[in-house]
């Protein structure tokens, strides 16, 4: 049974989502992404077809996985910058508090904006759906169920992206800070990546010995690294596809509570945060 | 502002401190590595689906793995042990020590001992031909007779190595002077020495007698530990047991193109596509195969593994396929296409590459595959593997497609399409706020 | 019935106490003015009041229930004019309204915010984007949004403030049809004439402290140290000063050019005493009139007393003790 405090809730988290998700659809910017993603998307299934055309045969369980997984992260990418700044330019320019003085909480408010995301990337999707299946007809490519799937458990995926932009956007307010730090936290995760490659690299072609400072950062990094990878966003949404790929219901099942619950703790941060600073930016 | 001040302190202090914890930890675990006095682990010759492999169990890993209804060999030695920065791994160095620590292994389950092995000879041979077919593990005293035999084996081949080069020596001796012979036209060169037959390599591989404790388990979790024979455990001999069994069992194929049979691909998972182009023909070389859980099987081969999955499965060919036939369906026919045995000739010259041929039996050459050949013809074919009697093999089935790689580009043209629904609804927006105005204006 | 009642409202910044032991009681349909200097809690206690700040201690009852961010069912009752207004400018002003009609679940939406666009002639750009809209446009804009719902509340910072004067009129007009239709209205404003024509009771507050609430008549008389009365005479003598001074109950007489203002001690309306008084004098009086104290005066008196307290306060403070 709904209380009536939750029902009029929930009318806000509809209402606040309804007013987002339609804006989004007054720019082009989520056409562009949706275009460009695709266009990425299309270099890596071209590539597909001229490996075929070079090796004569390639052995392949979903050629299309590789387009959606990219294609849906930069989309995730795109919806979770955008609403960091929407909200952090709410902060900024007082409009949250407007919102507010009427019957709107940091949940309503917050779980609104989570779900115009969602919302907007449901009208992705179609838009990946349509592409995929005109893909499949031109290149005689095995039409399988399993992209259904695949789109499904990337909405988990975008739901978390957008869980940590809004956490980022409660957590930096105002607008250059909230960019700040999205961008930081994104080039952190790169650069410990990154280095976790050179050191590693570095290892085999050096060879060090024990003692060798780069052996000790090369398992730093690589420890950081493996807990990067397994709260990862992209690392979860890419085993869920082997996972649907292998018919591994518990592997399945697994990404995606992991990635339920990492949503949900984001999204829980994310409103306690704005509770705690309060809405006057 | 002040406060936002405070908490930007406090957020970096928590990370240096979990990056110093992360140093101080991998510090920690480099520094256990590097051992230098003599260590308890344990070895083991498993059997891993197909043949027996070696793994190490250092000190530092808690836990072992060993395939079900198979027997596998565990050993407890004393070595020293050393760390290896280019996997992060530790290793063991047998050469420096490599000391049998006798006893009695003890296999228990919920704590309780269910077994007891003796410490027990082994030795594990193979023919270097065909592997997957031959390996054997000799315990006991059969250990010690197939050892004897092997020696025997090699004694016998040395000797007929060595008479051989006696005889080739022999004969180019002989031909030397037959030649001159020739030459002064004392003798035709049908009368030339024929070479001595030359002498067939020694295939066979065998260990050495080794000390072991064979374990043969059904599927299960147990505890290990090594009872010394003064009654006391050896420290550090207790460890977990993980036994599995395979998942399933089925058939893979290895897919070979003419133009390319250097690289062939495989195919092993029943839902994977083969694509290929059309006109092109393609040759499928079935084998058996059987599943395992990728975490259990890598760290049966390696348990100092951290890569590994549990939610992932491999399989592991064992055995090729013989005397079977390929049915193949597409466009509403079916074909059943036999087996075949072939042999891939190197062409030289202008048309450098690889011809694959019907093997012919009478033929000096090897066999180089076996086989079925398939012309890639329809978009889309669904081939099985049917026994003698018609039966399907089971996870034989896989679908072939054709890949119609001229309309790739087409691709690009579809992902500009939500553009055009941009500008639409940009423009459908426009419309409507700027109406509005015209509206305000008239009124 | 009380609308809002607050018990011992406090909010702490720190060491810093932008509101100290408020304790206000509004009634329902009551129109309020809140009065107060810049820094003196004014917008501290409207944000208690609509729970976007949370109380360091003491409680807010609106309807007799206690305020909370997630109070939805009371929040929908509020209408809200701040001071510093901000929109989401690439709406239009329509779409805008009908959110703010949506999420406070308006019942004949569209009907009333037409009346409303009507009302503050803004009608004619109901479709046009918000960021081309005036200062004055938006002011107007967020009266339509918060009154869309017909609110029971209506809480207004400054409401007048960046508006022309015809604005104010259409502003003032629709804020004397909500109090007619019974909404109660806080209003706190700089402007004290708006408080002075639109209020029934004011609230004065200074460093967080309520220093004086009541109706604007008693404040001006409890205030206005007594009643002025201004006379200007047709035949007026050298004496006329000397000799309404020495009246029992006149205070102060002095003259600015042909107007004479005597200050009584306001303990009645002396106006027929006086009158007899001039007759008897024959003294021909042209006009008599009694004057009003301003509330800009009111307040005016009322924060020096009250800048002047603190400043004792403040020494007193600062003397060490023995």
């Amino acid at each position: 049974m709904i209380s009536q405090n939750n029902k009029y809730r929930l009318h806000a988290i509809k209402t606040i989502m309804e007013r987002v998700s339609q804006t989004r659809f007054w720019g082009l910017g989520i056409f562009v992404t949706l275009a460009v993603s695709l266009a990425f998307s299309s270099v890596l299934l071209v590539n597909f077809s001229r490996f075929t055309e070079t090796n004569l045969i390639t052995v392949e369980k979903q050629p299309l996985t590789a387009p959606i997984l990219l294609s849906v992260i930069l989309i995730s990418l795109y919806l979770s910058l955008t609403i960091s700044l929407n909200v952090s330019r709410e902060y900024s320019n007082n409009t949250i508090e407007m919102l507010f003085y009427g019957p709107v909480d940091e949940s309503a408010y917050m779980l609104g904006n989570f779900f115009a995301q969602l919302k907007v990337f449901l009208y992705s999707l179609i838009g990946i759906l349509v592409w995929l299946n005109l893909s499949i007809w031109l290149l005689n490519l095995d039409f399988r169920l399993d992209i259904f799937l695949m789109l499904g458990v990337s909405i988990l995926m975008c739901g978390q992206w957008v869980a940590f932009g809004l956490l980022v956007a409660s957590w930096g307010g105002k607008r250059r800070n909230t960019l700040v730090y999205f961008m930081l936290t994104i080039l952190l995760i790169g650069g410990i990546q990154a280095g976790d490659f050179i050191a590693a690299t570095l290892v085999q072609i050096q060879s060090p010995t024990a003692t060798d400072p780069l052996v000790v950062a090369r398992n730093v990094l690589s420890g950081i690294n493996g807990l990067i990878s397994w709260i990862s966003p992209y690392s979860q949404l890419s085993s869920a596809f082997e996972a649907i790929l292998e018919n591994s219901t518990s592997g399945f099942l697994g990404n995606l509570v992991l990635m339920f619950v990492e949503m949900i703790l984001m999204l829980a941060s994310s409103i306690l945060l704005l509770k705690k600073k309060g809405v006057r930016g | 502002m002040i406060a936002r001040m405070d908490i930007r302190p406090a957020w970096m202090r928590r990370v240096f401190l979990l990056i110093i914890v992360i140093v101080i930890m991998a510090v920690a675990a480099y520094s256990v590595a590097a051992q230098e006095e003599l260590t308890f682990v344990y070895g083991t010759n498993h059997f891993n689906g197909a043949v027996f492999s070696s793994a190490f169990v250092p000190d530092s890993v808690d836990t072992f793995y060993l395939i079900s209804d198979h027997i596998s060999i565990v050993a407890g030695r004393l070595t020293r042990v050393y760390y290896w920065p280019l996997t992060n791994e530790l290793k063991p160095d047998w050469d420096e020590a490599n000391i049998v620590v006798e006893g009695e292994l003890e296999i228990l389950e919920n704590d309780r001992i269910i077994q007891t092995i003796a410490l027990t000879d082994y030795v594990i041979q193979y023919d270097a031909r065909d592997r997957f077919g031959t390996t054997e593990l000799f315990l006991g005293d059969a250990a010690v007779v197939a050892r004897q035999n092997f020696e025997d084996l090699q004694k016998q081949y040395r000797e007929d190595l060595a008479a051989y080069f006696q005889e080739l020596n022999n004969y180019r001796q002989a031909f030397q002077a037959a030649l001159a012979e020739l030459q002064a036209g004392n003798i035709t060169e049908d009368e030339l020495p024929e070479p001595p037959e030359a002498q067939e390599d020694l295939s066979l591989f065998s260990t050495d007698l080794l000390m072991g404790f064979p374990v043969n388990l059904p599927d299960g979790n147990y505890t290990v530990q090594l009872r010394l024979p003064d009654g006391s455990i050896q420290p550090n001999s207790r460890k977990r047991l993980v036994v599995f069994s395979p998942i399933q069992e089925g058939i893979g194929y290895n897919v070979i193109t003419e133009e390319r049979w250097t690289v062939p691909e495989e195919s092993k998972e029943a839902n994977q596509i083969i694509y290929s182009l059309s006109g092109k023909k393609m040759y499928l070389e079935p084998f058996y195969q059987i599943q395992f859980n990728e975490l259990f099987y890598t760290r049966l081969n390696n348990p100092q593994d951290t890569q590994a999955r549990r939610d992932r499965n491999v399989w592991i060919p064992f055995e090729y396929v013989k005397d079977v036939m390929l049915e193949v369906n597409s466009a509403g026919s079916s074909k059943q296409i036999a087996m075949e045995n072939y042999f891939v000739r190197q062409l030289t010259g202008s048309a450098l590459g690889y011809e694959i041929m019907i093997h012919n039996p009478g033929s000096d050459r090897d066999v180089t595959f076996s086989g079925f050949a398939i012309d890639v013809d329809s978009p889309e074919m669904h081939i099985e593997v049917v026994d003698s009697g018609g039966n399907l093999l089971q996870y034989s089935q896989r679908e072939i497609r054709v890949l119609n790689t001229s309309r790739s580009i087409w691709v690009y043209v579809l992902s500009g399409l939500p553009l055009l629904g941009g500008v639409a609804a940009v423009l459908m927006r426009r419309r409507s706020v700027d109406s509005g105005n015209l509206n305000g204006q008239k009124g | 019935m009380s609308m809002i009642v607050t018990s011992d409202l406090t909010k702490k910044f720190g060491a810093f106490k932008a509101v100290d032991g408020l304790n206000l009681r509004i009634a329902q349909g009551e129109s309020y003015g809140f009065l107060g200097p810049n820094g003196a809690g004014k917008t501290t206690t409207l944000s208690m009041l609509l729970g976007i700040l949370t109380p360091t201690s003491g409680m807010v009852f609106i309807q007799g229930e206690q305020v909370r961010s997630d109070s939805f069912s009371l929040k929908r009752k509020i209408g809200v004019v701040a001071e510093y207004q901000t929109f989401y400018e690439n709406m239009t002003a329509w779409e805008y309204v009908m959110f703010f009609a949506r999420l406070y679940q308006a019942a004949n939406a569209e009907k009333r915010a037409e009346m409303l666009f009507e009302q503050v002639n803004l009608m004619q750009w109901k479709d046009a984007l918000i960021s081309a809209f005036s200062t004055g446009m938006k002011k107007k804009l967020g009266f339509i949004r918060a009154l869309v719902h017909s609110p029971d509340l209506l809480i207004l910072d400054e409401p007048v403030s960046g508006l022309d004067p015809f604005g104010i009129i259409q502003v003032r007009s629709l804020l004397m049809t909500e109090k007619a239709r019974g909404a109660t209205l806080i209003i706190s404003s700089h402007i004290l004439s708006e408080v002075e024509k639109t209020t029934d009771r004011v609230g004065i507050i200074s460093r967080g402290k309520l220093i004086l609430e009541d109706t604007i008549d008693n404040i001006q008389r409890k205030v206005g140290d007594g009643e002025r009365i201004l006379f200007r005479f047709a035949n007026q003598t050298p004496d006329i000063l000397g000799k309404l001074s020495s009246l029992p109950f006149v205070i102060q007489v002095s003259q600015e050019e042909d107007e004479i203002s005597v200050l009584t001690d306001g303990a009645k309306d002396y106006r027929e005493d006086l009158g007899r008084y001039l007759v008897q004098n024959e003294w021909i009086p042209l006009e008599m009139k009694k004057h009003q104290t301003s509330l800009e005066e009111v307040y005016i008196t009322i924060s020096e007393q009250s800048l002047r307290t603190i400043q004792e306060d403040l020494e007193t403070e600062d003397v060490p003790s023995d």
